[in-house]
């Protein structure tokens, strides 16, 4: 008795599935449910006939079979009723979608976001300093003295006699060590000021100054740590070269070029036909440095490197004029990730 | 600077292409420019850093090369021929300064004839973009060129009494130099006289006087040491930067001056004829020593991270000219005499630089570090300005970053406080002269620039530094980060699903609230406060209990009127620093609600002016335990409320941690809240 039910239902369940529209599932209804012909109905008749003990569960199972059938036709039709009715709803889903409004970091903002994350991820420290610096943290300190001719590298833009708004973010070094005993790594990204104004110069721009001191720091460390930066800032293919260069600030010093990141070393205008670019500075940093903020160079020893991440969004984003990074024309600054 | 090959190529050989030897000299830390063909030659652009000047001349970038290739160098060709006069019997030198002039040597020829240049002459200076004048003044810049030592030639019989005497200048003192201008001269700028006038600012430039012209005949030819600080401060405080005292001010060979006169003697006698009078007339009051400086092979290989062999390190360092002198006190150290032309070596570390540039730093293997510390700190603002920077840009604003430097008029009429602006002494224009005291002028210029080329909906904002002193004695200055923040136009684009709306106060109150509640800052209200830069009637103060963070509103017409905008913006500014300093939510896990919450909506109507801060007072001043919160969710205002009335619809929220309230509890609290709004506020229920 009870597998005849339950193969009634697996009947009834395989009809439904193919039903896919109100019509089937009305002649499902009439085929099991019918009052005159049902095979559910009928069954039902047929109980008296039944051995009287097999008669309270057959007409249980049968009654909760029919209970069954008339729901599952019920949610199916709702289910089809839906499905019909859905596709004239007047959901129009090619109009555009409710505005919901953003806005975009400045170009400079996320050149520094990353150059951050960067260093943050080899454990750097960040840090920041004065805009408006002492003559004493932007050039003496930094081997700069007075009258050295080191001075004429860098525009600058005076305050008073002692005070110049800074031409590099270099004095934070200069405060970090001050502040603190090596071992140290720090960053500081920051404003800088000098006195140019033209298509590749804006009086105000970014940059980014690094620092690391400890026991065993040497030459070979600087370049590894500036290969793993710019792999990571720009391409991981790019050819890096390190040459020779003067800084007052460091010694050895280094220019760090990167193969030309539009034209692939090839030479156009971008890299002045010579295939590379110019992107950081760098260098050991000058024992002269060291005793300025009483650090035993003999003990210590360490790397700097400076870059300039107005020069880095310039690169990175095709930008002809710098100017226009602080033009702040919103259609401009919306171009950029 | 230009060289060309040619002209090298008398020096030192070269094979190579031009763009070998350019890349060669690049990685050698003379960069090149740029290679331009000319006729059979190439000319080398080389930027040759400020530690160099001994590359400033063709000997030395040929000495370059040499050490570069491994070839020798050939020292300019020299046959001197002396007349039995001697220049001892004729002239004397007398240095009364030898601080700033340690050294002063000169030739004298006699019967020479003024006349232009041979043509291989003429042809080199101008392959170096040089114009030739007559063959005295060629063979002394040729000179100059050739060997970075600055030569000067007066006409000799215009030197009253032919004597030289080197000092100070008087102050007031005046000279007529060869470029026709009359300088006034300051106290401690070097002079060379004669024995009564000035006729030269010493290493800077000759004096119009003694200059030679067609009809000279006898001519003293000047080679001196100048101290290189002097000779910066007085070229700078004059204005004047000439070919010498580029040289001069960084360091030009304290120690070729015979060489250097016999080399140009020789010429002008080759060139221009006439006799050169027996011996050099010197004084040398204050010997320059030549330098020595010893070199720890692993202290180089420590700093470079190369295991370069001590072998290799002396013959780069001989290459380079360096004499390795005897060391028998210590095996640990090698002693060398640094060649007089470079000026740049004094240290130990000047040395390494040396062997790293030869080493090749292409061939440094590159590592990364180990750092033997294991913690590195960075300060809280840092990620509180990312956080917050996140917010603003999700909110639907734009960052902006403008000049620190703006106009005078535009920063007084913008600040708030006491204005004590920081002024650029050398600013690049007018409008550029200040630095801001507020974020909003730059803001302001920031909105009319765009609207200007068409950009008519604008949400912005700006984080960056302001800057003033401290106090009126304007000795020390400070720095305060500010978030400066606008909006003006419509929020949303023009849409198909709903009309345009212009942005208005509420918008800018809700990005303020929305940074604070997301910063999680306790206690910050914003109250109705007039501002300098706001519309009276639209402006507010952002407040933690008394201290104003900053203000927010309409602008002010006035303003609205000079920046010449045409839509109303609304904006503020905050100190930021002083915003994340204040307490802070504590992020501490909270039990939820287990009891169900009964809310209850109240519709009242007050006095027009009766503002929503006081009718929330007069329910919370209650401290009702089961209040848990209070929103209002309608304002209306219609004639039939009667008069200057408005209508408001506050929802209240019950709830008990501990139970199930039940209704007839809440309406007991519910009546004393409508009893407390009728009596704080006015307040009558709208039926």
């Amino acid at each position: 008795m009870e597998s005849k039910i339950d193969a009634l239902r697996e009947d009834f369940l395989s009809e439904l599935g193919q039903a896919g529209s109100v019509a089937d599932l009305d002649t499902i209804k009439i085929k099991y449910l019918g009052r005159k012909q049902g095979i559910v109905s009928n069954f039902l008749k047929d109980l008296p006939n039944l051995n009287p003990e097999e008669r309270p569960l057959a007409g249980k199972l049968a009654n909760k079979l029919k209970v069954f059938i008339s729901g599952e036709l019920r949610n199916k039709s709702e289910i089809l009723e839906h499905e019909s009715r859905s596709e004239f709803a007047g959901i129009d889903i090619t109009l555009p979608g409710k505005y919901c409004s953003s806005g975009k970091f400045h170009p400079i903002s996320t050149v520094k976001k990353e150059v951050e994350s960067i260093f943050l991820r080899m454990g750097y420290a960040i840090e920041e300093g004065p805009e408006i610096e002492t003559d004493y943290y932007n050039f003496e300190a930094l081997n700069m003295p007075r009258n050295h001719p080191a001075r004429d590298m860098q525009d600058t833009f005076y305050i008073s006699d002692d005070h110049v708004l800074r031409t590099q973010t270099s004095p934070v070094q200069i405060r970090y060590m001050e502040k603190r005993k090596p071992p140290l790594r720090m960053i500081s990204l920051g404003k800088t000021f000098r006195r140019d104004w033209d298509v590749t110069h804006t009086p105000q721009f970014y940059q980014m100054e690094g620092l690391a001191v400890d026991r065993h720091i040497h030459f070979g460390h600087l370049k590894g740590t500036l290969i793993f930066f710019l792999k990571q800032l720009f391409d991981k293919d790019i050819q890096i070269r390190f040459r020779p260069s003067f800084f007052p600030f460091t010694e050895p010093s280094a220019e760090i070029d990167i193969s030309c990141i539009l034209c692939k070393g090839k030479g156009c205008r971008i890299c002045s036909g010579t295939g590379w670019l110019e992107v950081l500075g760098a260098g050991m940093v000058d024992p002269n440095v060291f005793s300025f903020v009483d650090i035993d160079s003999e003990e210590f020893t360490g790397f700097a490197f400076g870059l300039g991440i107005d020069r880095v969004a310039v690169l990175k984003y095709g930008i002809t004029d710098s100017r226009m990074l602080y033009e702040n024309d919103l259609r401009f600054l919306r171009q950029f990730p | 600077m230009q060289f060309s090959i040619n002209w090298l190529k008398t020096y030192v050989d070269i094979e190579e292409k031009p763009e070998v030897l350019a890349d060669a000299l690049t990685m050698h830390g003379l960069a090149v420019d740029g290679i331009q063909p000319a006729g059979d030659d190439y000319i080398l652009d080389l930027d040759i850093t400020i530690n160099r000047p001994d590359c400033m001349s063709f000997l030395g970038v040929a000495r370059e090369i040499a050490a570069i290739y491994g070839r020798s160098l050939r020292d300019p060709p020299l046959t001197l021929e002396e007349g039995s006069e001697q220049s001892d019997h004729l002239t004397s030198v007398r240095i009364d300064a030898a601080e700033l002039c340690p050294r002063y040597c000169c030739r004298i020829i006699k019967d020479i004839e003024v006349a232009p240049s041979p043509a291989w002459l003429q042809d080199r200076l101008r392959s170096i973009g040089l114009a030739p004048i007559n063959n005295i003044v060629d063979i002394t810049n040729f000179v100059l060129f050739e060997t970075g030592q600055p030569l000067h030639v007066f006409d000799f019989d215009k030197l009253h009494k032919q004597r030289i005497v080197v000092r100070k200048a008087e102050k007031g003192e005046k000279l007529a130099t060869i470029d026709g201008e009359d300088r006034e001269l300051d106290a401690d700028m070097l002079l060379i006289c004669d024995a009564d006038h000035p006729v030269a600012l010493a290493g800077i430039m000759g004096g119009k006087e003694t200059e030679i012209f067609t009809g000279t005949t006898r001519v003293l030819l000047e080679c001196a040491y100048f101290s290189p600080v002097s000779i910066r401060r007085t070229s700078k405080s004059l204005g004047m930067h000439t070919d010498a005292s580029h040289l001069f001010e960084r360091g030009a060979d304290p120690d070729c001056h015979y060489r250097v006169l016999d080399r140009c003697a020789s010429l002008i006698r080759e060139i221009a004829g006439g006799t050169i009078l027996r011996g050099v007339t010197e004084s040398y009051p204050k010997k320059i020593e030549k330098k020595e400086v010893l070199l720890r092979p692993k202290r180089a290989v420590k700093v470079l991270g190369e295991k370069v062999e001590t072998r290799s390190m002396i013959e780069i360092l001989e290459n380079l000219g360096f004499r390795r002198l005897a060391t028998k006190e210590n095996k640990k150290f090698l002693r060398f005499e640094v060649p007089s032309f470079r000026v740049d070596i004094h240290r130990e570390i000047d040395l390494i630089e040396e062997i790293a540039r030869y080493v090749g730093y292409d061939k440094i293997k590159s590592s990364l570090p180990v750092f033997t510390d294991t913690y590195s700190s960075t300060p809280d603002f840092i990620r509180e300005e990312d956080n917050i920077k996140i917010l603003l840009s999700s909110a639907g604003f734009q960052e902006i970053i403008t000049f620190s430097f703006i106009d005078r008029e535009h920063n007084r009429a913008c600040c708030q406080e006491d204005s004590l602006p920081v002024e650029i002494l050398n600013p690049l224009a007018d409008q550029m002269s200040t630095m801001r005291e507020s974020l909003i002028p730059g803001i302001l210029q920031t909105i009319h620039f765009n609207l200007n080329r068409g950009n008519k909906s604008l949400a912005m904002y700006e984080l960056g530094n302001v800057y003033r002193y401290k106090d009126i004695n304007r000795s020390e200055t400070a720095e305060h980060r500010c978030l400066a923040m606008a909006q003006t136009g419509n929020p949303d684009p023009e849409t198909w699903y709903q009309n345009p709306r212009p942005f208005d106060l509420y918008d800018l109150k809700g990005a303020i609230e929305l940074i604070v509640r997301e910063m999680g800052a306790l206690g910050i209200e914003i109250s109705p406060e007039k501002c300098i830069y706001l519309d009276p009637g639209e402006s507010a103060a952002v407040k933690r209990g008394d201290q104003v963070l900053g203000y927010l509103g309409k602008l002010h017409p006035a303003l609205k009127k000079s920046f010449d905008l045409k839509q109303d913006v609304f904006l503020g500014e905050i100190n930021f620093f002083q915003l994340i300093s204040g307490d802070r939510l504590k992020y501490y896990c909270k039990e939820l609600p287990k009891y169900p919450k009964i809310e209850r909506d109240i519709s009242i109507i007050v006095d027009m002016h009766v503002n929503y801060d006081s009718v929330k007072q007069a329910i919370e001043s209650l401290k009702i335990r089961e209040l848990v919160s209070l929103d209002i969710f309608d304002i209306y205002e219609g004639k039939e409320l009667g008069p200057v009335k408005k209508a408001l619809a506050i929802r209240l929220i019950y709830q008990d941690p501990e139970l199930t309230l039940s209704a007839r509890h809440v309406d007991q609290l519910h009546k004393t809240v409508l009893a407390s709004l009728e009596n704080e506020v006015g307040a009558r229920l709208r039926s």
